[in-house]
């Protein structure tokens, strides 16, 4: 239709305005893309050491993820109740012992069932592998240690292997016969604990005990527990030294100090790599559940943190955020490679703060629309007269509408377009250093044209729309002003 | 379509009233009526209120009192919408300064009234090759008016308020911008329409020329109508 035709014509002779709308919906287009290009994690081998030691790429917490309140008068800061053998969590959160956390009435610090949550977080895209971290403190005769119980044969995989932290001898196989063996640090004072030598460790009685709070836990994913101990009642086990490890990136043990670094206090700031965790097989951390005399089977074992492994690092992020709306705000998901960050920074009670790069996105795109809305309001102020001649031929106040989505619809798509492949050029020479296989690359490509181009007519026509009902209201009368 | 056998067009009783310093009388209680295929001459000096009167009755510019009334059917009080469908279809309007759109061609020019009614894109292109035949303009159909005469132009604006076969074009000092040789072509292109396709035209003109082609003379003057005449008998 000759509207269409007269839509476009208008556009080549108002360049100047075109070429900044166009302008900025190809930036907008250009952003858009990019910055999926952008990776919503870490470079493959970030924190490689961290991650295999604490054995995922990614922590959950029992921790509020809530960090503001439109009603600040809900927002109470609640005391960290917890100890150091029960999850990473003060290596995120410095003084989280000494100063407690920000909630908005959340249940808070507690162990969950991990079944349940595992149930929820497994179908998220990206997750390969949820484990529980499963520990218990204990002496190694005077020595405070941490008893981990962690199987070789699925955390043994690279990336997240310890047999390269493995300084001697190897990590503990099946239980076999009476012999339970472990792996032990090589510092933190169990460093004098000789490959092949038996160890005596003193374990408590683990007590599980409901909710430890009046507030009622069944509308958390997981319930709540509280996790005494009995030291009393515990029982003492003899462990065999199959292997010593130390992880030693970036920070190296003295290995000629006389004096071995206490175990961190609560209230302590946490040294990442004294942690000193004995490692066992599963099936032996059972048997000593069993010592005991635990009331609870380590499968139903309530925990503080759980372990997720996912497929690519380069999601990372992407796949946290996936996993913690799943959870809601009762836990908190944390990237193990933000630990170091945070370790550096040592800044205190830092929360993950919202993905805000999809909203950024839209805001893009507003704001394109709204340019390409106004240079087209801005062209048919400038051309009042010619609407109302359209009108003295018969152009109807639908007819004008059209015209005038004509107008931001061509700007729009030709922004969109020429942003879209300017981003997909650079993101064809991004897939050559990526993770991303070339049909993954055609599948988000696709994507992104769909996303560009809906939001980008989309938007820019929603808010066209309203310029053409104005232009529509323009009488025919102004064909006779200037005449 | 048309079952009407009054004046095609009339206006009773139409004043328009101009608010500015101690108020105007731009028309003042005039009356008319215009018979089917009647060729009328509106003349006056100027701001006697001829444009005026022909703005109103193109349904451009509203009176302040009186009504309007094409083919018995008043419209003096339409809403834009219903005023542009009705232009579209029983009215076309021819302007002193062409009002072409610059960025269509003399063919689309023509064709737009037809395209935004709607109709058959192989009776529009028909109608457009028969009306640029007429008008003597075939070889300029591509070209846009910058590429025209003032002639050209006008002929293309005459063409396209014909397009769509209107029961009445009204023309608002049609030669106005032209020289005298151009003139007596648009004066003999409206005759033609006006004997030919039997066509009606109310034209306001300060062109004594066009009183060898019209039927009726109508002279303003304040506002009001001064002379009537008959100067030719309808063949």
């Amino acid at each position: 239709m000759d509207l269409i035709r007269l839509g476009r014509n208008e556009i080549k002779r108002n360049w100047t305005r075109t070429g900044v709308a166009l302008a900025a919906t190809a930036l907008a287009a250009w952003m858009l893309v990019v910055s999926h290009m952008i990776p919503r994690g870490y470079p493959w081998g970030v924190g490689q050491a961290e991650r295999a030691f604490i054995g995922g790429d990614l922590v959950v917490l029992p921790l509020s993820s809530r960090v503001e309140s439109r009603n600040g008068a809900n927002l109470t800061v609640k005391p960290w109740e917890g100890r150091d053998w029960q999850s990473h969590a003060l290596y995120y959160f410095h003084r989280l012992s000494q100063e407690g956390y920000i909630s908005e009435g959340s249940l808070g610090w507690r162990a969950f069932d991990p079944r349940e949550v595992m149930d929820l977080i497994k179908d998220v895209p990206g997750v390969t592998r949820v484990e529980p971290y499963v520990s218990l403190p204990c002496l190694v005769g005077s020595v405070q240690a941490i008893l981990r119980a962690r199987d070789a044969l699925d955390a043994e995989s690279f990336p997240l292997s310890m047999a390269r932290f493995i300084v001697e001898g190897e990590y503990p196989g099946p239980a076999a016969g009476s012999g339970m063996e472990a792996l032990f640090p090589n510092f933190g004072g169990l460093e004098y604990n000789l490959v092949g030598s038996s160890v005596p460790v003193r374990v408590p009685r683990l007590v599980v005990n409901p909710a430890p709070s009046s507030k009622d836990p069944a509308r958390l994913v997981g319930g709540a527990f509280g996790l005494g101990l009995d030291w009393d009642n515990g029982a003492s086990v003899v462990l065999e030294v199959s292997g010593k490890y130390r992880v030693n990136t970036n920070q190296v043990l003295e290995p000629d100090a006389t004096a071995l670094p206490e175990f961190p206090a609560p209230g302590e700031e946490a040294r990442f790599w004294d942690r000193p965790e004995v490692f066992v097989t599963k099936e032996t951390f059972q048997e000593i559940l069993a010592q005991t005399q635990a009331a609870v089977d380590l499968n139903q074992l309530p925990t503080y943190e759980l372990l997720i492994s996912v497929d690519r690092m380069s999601e990372a992020k992407a796949i946290a955020s996936g996993i913690q709306e799943k959870l809601g705000e009762g836990f908190q998901v944390c990237p193990v490679p933000e630990l170091k960050k945070l370790q550096v920074s040592g800044s205190a009670l830092r929360f993950q703060g919202l993905d805000a790069g999809g909203l950024l996105q839209v805001q893009g795109f507003m704001l394109s629309g709204v340019i390409v809305a106004g240079s087209s309001y801005i062209m048919l102020v400038q051309q009042k007269r010619k609407i109302g001649l359209l009108r003295v031929i018969g152009a109807t106040g639908k007819d004008v509408v059209v015209y005038v989505l004509t107008i931001v619809g061509y700007v729009a798509a030709a922004g969109a377009a020429i942003g879209f492949l300017a981003a997909k050029v650079l993101s064809l020479w991004s897939l050559l250093a990526s993770e991303i296989t070339a049909a993954e690359w055609i599948k988000l490509t696709f994507i992104d044209f769909i996303s560009v181009f809906g939001m980008s007519l989309g938007i820019s026509l929603a808010l066209g729309t309203a310029v053409g009902l104005w232009a529509a209201r323009v009488p025919s009368a102004e064909v006779l002003k200037r005449e | 379509m048309n079952e009407w056998h009054g004046p095609i067009l009339a206006c009773h009783e139409l004043s328009k009233f101009y608010a500015v310093g101690d108020g105007l009388f731009a028309l003042s209680n005039v009356e008319l009526e215009v018979e089917r295929g009647q060729f009328v001459v509106i003349m006056g000096p100027s701001g006697s209120g001829k444009s005026t009167l022909l703005n109103i009755l193109g349904g451009i510019d509203r009176p302040t009192h009186g009504e309007v009334l094409l083919n018995g059917r008043k419209y003096s009080r339409m809403s834009e919408d219903d005023l542009a469908v009705m232009r579209r279809r029983e009215l076309g309007i021819v302007f002193q300064f062409f009002n072409l759109l610059p960025e269509l061609t003399a063919a689309e020019n023509i064709g737009m009234p037809m395209r935004l009614a709607r109709m058959d894109e192989r009776d529009i292109m028909s109608r457009v090759m028969h009306l640029l035949e007429v008008t003597g303009l075939t070889a300029r159909a591509n070209h846009y008016p910058v590429e025209l005469s003032g002639g050209e132009q006008q002929r293309v604006a005459i063409a396209r308020a014909l397009a769509p076969r209107p029961s009445i074009v009204l023309a608002d000092e049609p030669t106005g911008n032209l020289d005298s040789k151009m003139s007596q072509e648009i004066m003999k292109l409206f005759k033609r329409f006006n004997q030919e396709e039997g066509q009606t035209f109310v034209v306001v003109t300060h062109e004594d020329g066009f009183l060898d082609y019209a039927d009726t003379l109508i002279r303003l003057s304040d506002g009001e109508i001064v002379e009537r005449k008959v100067l030719n008998a309808k063949k």
